[in-house]
């Protein structure tokens, strides 16, 4: 693999254990660089969320391949409606679940460093002051910024946003697409899954349209008006 | 009933089994609700019922004989959790009628004259047996410890079981671990509530509890509280009334959690006038 890709995606399908009949995904041949700001637009059904639960390593292809560059650190921000809010924590206990030791290590505690990046990472986010509300209090823009707290304090190399502007007011879609310029000036690599194209279009690298299968994969400037009539 | 604490071992036992189970419900509960296993729990605790028959029936400890069962039923819905789909939720619904099948199955079938099983059904403090005291002790010993040791584990499995996988935990052996913690919570509340009853146990001072705090380990407090005042207060009635321990445990546990949320909801509209203030 040239060592520029940090994700490469070699005609995967993928299939639903449940749905008898449609590919969620059908022969899907992509490849990201490092250092990519990745947009994934498509229709609801079209497979946007099955890539990069594809790419996190959540779900397996049913056939084709996917390779990673070796050890990848990968940050994953789950869709905010898939996450209990009730959850009874705060916002400090959540964000820090991203330094949880890998496998089964009885007696793990977070270090009093792994709180200090925390409360770091929050006060780039600017939600620090809300580091002991539970997590039931917040605001739907507050609560997106600490799944992505909680996805960056992990230092990943490459980021995976599924809508993380979803029922967001104009103010907090604003607020997080800074975010993300800003995280990709530093050079992370960000898929990002959105409906909001308009938004986003001018600051992306990278523009994948699916439709359970892949109609469009290059640079937004060649971005072709008939997909983007669906979008 | 302060002198029959002191002079007869039988209260003692009783108390201690009672804590038990409030400690451990208290735990266990507070996870069933998060995760929604309610409907789970309460099908593993009836297939329970089948062990006890076929332990009768076959000469060995009851308690055993339900351990055994529910460790099964847990793993086999484990097992269909794992196949999505509804495939759970009939199995569920299959294992629940089937474990009291075979325990009456295996009751009618025995030559001697059948035992009192209702006892089992709908629990009875007042006659927990040294054996039932050491085997309940293990199961809460061995629950307090996985679950305390593997707290920050559990606690980032709880909130989001996807983002546990992508962190590099386990979260299938957790799923296992965990229905198997809730099998053993069973066996421990089948002496209090009984098999019928212990869902109220593991769900009411869990779900009381919620309606006063956000933080986990107070919630988790709280509710291993609430579930011994309802297990004391069960097993004074019990004692005075000689009436089966579960019943009162379990209306006296039910009727808190409404008072609960009354007193929720007042809390809620002194809140709100003093914001109009």
């Amino acid at each position: 693999m040239n060592d520029h890709i940090i994700v490469k995606l070699d005609h995967v399908s993928f299939t639903y254990k449940d749905s008898l009949v449609n590919d969620a995904l059908n022969d899907v041949s992509i490849q990201i660089m490092m250092g990519e700001y990745v947009a994934l637009l498509g229709p609801n059904g079209g497979g946007k969320t099955t890539l990069l639960k594809l790419i996190s390593g959540l779900i397996k292809p049913t056939i084709g391949e996917i390779s990673q560059r070796k050890d990848l650190k990968i940050g994953y921000v789950p869709q905010k409606s898939t996450i209990d809010k009730t959850f009874p924590i705060t916002v400090i206990e959540a964000v820090l679940m991203g330094r949880i030791k890998k496998g089964i290590h009885p007696f793990f505690h977070y270090r009093e460093t792994d709180k200090n990046d925390a409360i770091e990472i929050m006060t780039t986010l600017g939600i620090d002051k809300l580091k002991d509300r539970p997590i039931s209090a917040l605001s739907g823009g507050e609560f997106q910024k600490m799944l992505i707290g909680r996805a960056l304090i992990a230092k990943p190399e490459i980021l995976l946003l599924d809508e993380p502007t979803a029922s967001l007011d104009q103010k907090s879609r604003e607020e997080i697409y800074m975010l993300l310029l800003k995280l990709k000036e530093q050079g992370m690599t960000i898929i990002l899954v959105t409906h909001d194209a308009s938004s986003i279009l001018h600051s992306i690298d990278h523009l994948v349209f699916l439709d359970q299968q892949l109609l469009f994969d290059g640079n937004p400037k060649d971005y072709n008006g008939e997909v983007h009539k669906h979008v | 009933m302060f002198e029959a604490l002191i002079h007869y071992r039988f209260m003692q036992y009783a108390l201690l089994a009672g804590l038990m189970s409030a400690i451990v419900s208290g735990i266990i509960g507070v996870i069933v609700i998060e995760k929604k296993m309610v409907m789970i729990s309460g099908g593993i605790a009836h297939t329970a019922y089948g062990g006890v028959g076929l332990a009768y029936f076959i000469g060995f400890e009851p308690l055993i004989g339900a351990f055994l069962f529910s460790i099964l039923a847990s793993l086999g819905i484990g097992f269909a959790k794992k196949k999505e789909g509804t495939y759970t939720d009939i199995l569920i619904g299959l294992f629940w009628p089937l474990g009291m099948a075979l325990g009456v199955l295996f009751i009618s079938l025995m030559p001697s004259y059948p035992p009192d099983i209702t006892s089992y059904l709908f629990g009875s403090i007042l006659s927990v047996t040294t054996l039932d005291l050491i085997l309940m002790m293990v199961l809460s010993i061995l629950i307090l410890v996985v679950f305390i040791s593997l707290y920050e584990t559990w606690k980032a499995y709880l909130f989001d079981q996807e983002f546990a996988k992508i962190s590099g935990i386990n979260t299938t052996f957790l799923e296992f671990f965990l229905l198997i913690l809730i099998a053993m919570s069973v066996v421990v509340l089948l002496r209090t509530t009984g098999i019928i009853m212990a869902i109220a146990l593991l769900v009411a001072p869990a779900a009381t509890a919620s309606l006063f705090t956000n933080n986990l380990k107070k919630r988790m407090r709280l509710a291993i509280l609430l579930g011994a005042i309802f297990v004391v207060i069960g097993l004074t009635f019990s004692y005075y009334l000689d009436i089966s321990s579960g019943c009162f445990i379990v209306i006296v546990a039910v009727l808190s959690y409404f008072i609960g949320l009354i007193i929720q909801k007042i809390e809620l509209n002194r809140k709100e006038k003093k914001i109009h203030e």
